[in-house]
């Protein structure tokens, strides 16, 4: 089945471009100005900097493996269990992720949009269409993904465009904000977590066209996920000066609202939640599909559609355990921004050089046996 | 298999309908004659610690349907209120109107400066975490109570009240004599570290003939440099008779969340040009003779803009802020009321001159009333310094609210005549006459 699937460089940047910058249009920006101050904005360079080593580090590794996933790297690794013990983890890590989005981006609606609306029927509308996303497949969730992404990203840096007379440099000021102490004391993993997602890297990379092109694609996801994420936290923090940018609950919303130019052209936030809906249902839908896809793969099973509907209600079900916002947000901080990282950065780092030491004595035992061979034959 | 591929098909577009109706929003949909939309609101002080709440609502079928003009005096109709909290009152007034009350589109929010010197933060919280307020709202504050200026607007001019209360609140950019102040602005300055929040002064004018007007030029402060200008009066103090009473003139000064003070047109006209804010004004000067103000109340039109934008910096001098700032205007020549001629040469050198010196005196005294009399830096100088501070906690240490007392200004005004108007001569009858 799996070899069926092909998808090109481009499809494959926009997924991962999504998979990591949603966050932008939730309370990324918040959350930076909240551990780092004004600094906010260099705080999110310097993440982008960081994970590019990492991922360099990663792909120098990984050119052993080429068209393997992590999976697979694993179970090189450390054999069945490691296979199984890894598959695991990352659907913990996609278990707490994607119902957590999923009750953040409901929440969401329901402050700004469907105030009356009950939550669980707003996570239903959002289920239906992440089981359509998963049912249709990787290929056609990557191919909306590069149909969507362009147009999201246009209307997401118009937004950004039109705020542009509302920015003021000195909100930038003190411009190293609570201090690299302050900041890296208790925040130093929060920094690159915020690019965990990029692990859907090695999970896509069987279905590439061309298996050559992962590091360009992981370096160009990068810099353009770094991008993204900078301008948004930028044109946040230039609009609204520390401590105000810490209190916005939706920064890019709060942003679109204050959009105003004339009496004519007002009220720019009615585009942006059509943005934001997009993202959300490309995100929650390729998060489910990962979720099945680690599964299946991870017990060897021969199909992965019968577990889109159990994993949905699961999903669902998990995205309703908060019993309020701030809960949300609290898993959000205890859990994504502490520890994701490990999950998604830091294992597959390990997993790749236990491979390639493996690999290398796996081979080192292969020439001494073909040695003695070759002697063996000589002497006879 | 086709008949298989036929059912999917239907199955897919049942399924595609259903979402469709579902997304419509079954919880959340709302007829728009279910809502009644408030074009303003007052928020005064009432009985017990109660907060008196008016709404003032548009009345959509008056405004006028499409090309139809309504009819202006039935446009609004006003509702008060007493409650704890705004949100209260909104509800008392839900129960007894049986429609929705929105502020999805109101305009503008008055409060009472009785409320505002108690403090607004509590209410600009009210504001900011609620939707329906957008933060293009605008803020006002009324010299009296905020209920009867609502009670006396009556926007003769403009049947649209809502476009009425949005042009009143922008013209500070053709007159300079009011401020642009929305909730978002507001806030932001309300919760800055390096400047103040400013809000424009609304009240209702008392006076029913022209005959009045003497008693309020003796009401109203004047100083020596702009005696007789037109901008020295506060609202509720215009000498003006109108249809419609309620006015805005003026500018109320925060210090945090509280109310410190007022200022008048002129000295708002000076917060605009050092907050770069002004688009034009009409602005009269009186004319010198042999240097000293003439006393035959005579004056120079000008229309003036800013060619440049102001700078301001700031520089320690030891514990004391030197504060300079740079203005740079420009304009055309309006009227002249002397024969002098001042349109070439020396003598327009010698207007420019004078007229910059004029502005600068006026600067001088407005800013230096922001430091000892309000000890408020509405115009944001702090932020200049802000900018050479590294960390967040040694600028909150510096307190440049506390610094700001002890500042010392710099000013620098520079104007600059581009054109004299149909005119290049001014060729005076009596002069020909022999008279």
């Amino acid at each position: 089945m799996s070899q069926k699937i092909k998808i090109g460089s481009y499809e494959t940047s926009c997924l991962i471009l999504n998979m990591v910058s949603y966050k932008v249009i939730l309370m990324y920006p918040r959350n930076v100005a909240e551990y780092a101050g004004n600094a906010g904005w260099m705080v999110t360079l310097l993440g982008a900097f960081l994970v590019l080593i990492l991922f360099l580090i990663q792909n120098k590794l990984y050119k052993k493996f080429s068209g393997q996933d992590i999976l697979d790297v694993s179970e090189k690794a450390l054999g069945e269990p490691g296979k199984i013990i890894t598959g695991v983890l990352l659907i913990a890590y996609f278990l707490i992720i994607v119902p957590e989005i999923l009750r953040e981006f409901v929440e969401d609606f329901k402050v700004i949009s469907l105030t009356t609306t009950p939550t669980s029927f707003i996570a239903i509308l959002f289920c239906v269409g992440m089981i359509i996303g998963a049912y249709l497949g990787l290929e056609s969730i990557a191919r909306i993904h590069a149909l969507a992404v362009p147009v999201v990203a246009t209307a997401f840096f118009l937004v950004l465009a039109l705020s542009i007379p509302k920015f003021d440099i000195n909100n930038l000021a003190p411009w190293l904000g609570l201090g690299p102490k302050k900041i890296f004391e208790n925040n130093a993993f929060n920094i690159i977590s915020s690019y965990s997602e990029i692990i859907v890297i090695f999970l896509i990379v069987p279905f590439l066209k061309k298996k050559n092109e992962f590091g360009a694609i992981g370096r160009y996801s990068i810099i353009a996920c770094g991008f993204i994420l900078f301008t948004g936290t930028l044109s946040y923090m230039l609009t609204y000066q520390y401590p105000i940018s810490t209190e916005y609950f939706l920064p890019l919303y709060t942003l679109s609202r204050s959009i105003r130019f004339s009496r004519f052209f007002t009220r720019i936030e009615s585009a942006f939640i059509l943005i934001w809906a997009s993202s959300a249902f490309l995100f929650l839908s390729s998060g489910l599909y990962f979720i099945v896809y680690i599964f299946q793969k991870a017990f060897s099973l021969k199909y992965n559609k019968p577990l889109i509907l159990p994993f949905a209600v699961l999903i669902f079900t998990f995205s309703m355990i908060p019993e309020n916002v701030s809960l949300t947000m609290q898993i959000h901080m205890e859990f994504y921004r502490q520890y994701a990282w490990i999950l998604t950065i830091l294992l597959p780092i390990i997993l790749l050089s236990i491979a390639s030491a493996r690999n290398k004595s796996a081979k080192n035992k292969e020439i001494k046996l073909n040695d003695k061979k070759k002697i063996s034959l000589n002497k006879n | 298999m086709i008949r298989r591929k036929s059912l999917l098909t239907k199955i897919k577009i049942t399924f595609s309908i259903t979402m469709l109706l579902l997304s419509t929003g079954c919880y959340d949909h709302v007829e728009v004659d279910e809502l009644v939309y408030v074009v303003s609101m007052g928020i005064d002080s009432g009985v017990n610690g109660n907060l008196r709440i008016s709404l003032l609502f548009a009345i959509p079928i008056s405004i006028g349907v499409g090309p139809e003009p309504g009819e202006v005096d039935k446009a609004t109709t006003m509702i008060t209120v007493e409650a704890p909290t705004i949100y209260g009152g909104v509800n008392i007034i839900n129960t007894v109107i049986g429609k929705d009350v929105n502020f999805s589109h109101s305009k503008v929010i008055i409060i009472s400066k009785e409320l505002a010197e108690k403090g607004v933060g509590k209410f600009m919280n009210t504001f900011n975490k609620y939707r329906e307020f957008r933060p293009n709202t605008f803020i006002g504050i009324a010299r009296g109570t905020a209920e009867e200026f609502l009670k006396e607007t009556k926007p003769v001019l403009e049947v649209n009240p809502a476009k009425y209360f949005e042009l009143l609140m922008e013209s500070y950019s053709i007159t300079g004599f009011t401020t642009g102040s929305t909730l978002e602005e507001f806030y932001k300055t309300m919760e800055c570290t390096c400047m103040e929040s400013v809000a424009v002064l609304l009240d209702v004018n008392k006076i029913e003939s022209s005959d009045e007007f003497e008693g309020l030029f003796k009401k109203t402060q004047i100083n020596k440099s702009n005696e007789g200008s037109e901008g020295n009066h506060k609202a509720g103090e215009i000498p003006v008779i109108f249809d419609n009473k309620a006015n805005g003139m003026g500018m109320a000064i925060f210090r945090a969340d509280k109310m410190v003070g007022e200022m008048n047109g002129r000295e708002t006209l000076c917060y605009l040009v050092v907050s770069n804010m002004l688009g034009h004004v009409l602005y009269s000067i009186p004319e010198t003779d042999n240097g000293s103000i003439s006393d035959d109340g005579k004056f120079i039109s000008l229309r003036l803009k800013q060619a440049r934008k102001s700078t301001i910096n700031v520089k320690m001098n030891g514990d004391v802020p030197v504060i300079n700032i740079k203005i740079f205007l420009e304009g055309d020549i309006l009227s002249i009321d002397g024969d002098k001629n001042y349109f070439e040469g020396e003598e327009l050198k010698e207007l420019e001159k004078y007229a910059g010196e004029y502005m600068r005196n006026e600067l001088v005294n407005f800013l230096e009333k922001t430091r000892s009399e309000f000890k408020s830096d509405i115009c944001g100088t702090g932020r200049t310094l802000k900018r050479t501070f590294l960390f967040w906690d040694e600028w909150l240490a510096f307190r440049w609210s506390d610094k700001y007392e002890k500042a010392e200004f710099e000013v620098s005004a520079k104007v600059s005549v581009r054109r004299t108007g149909m005119t290049i001569k001014q060729v005076p009858a009596a002069n020909m006459k022999g008279e």
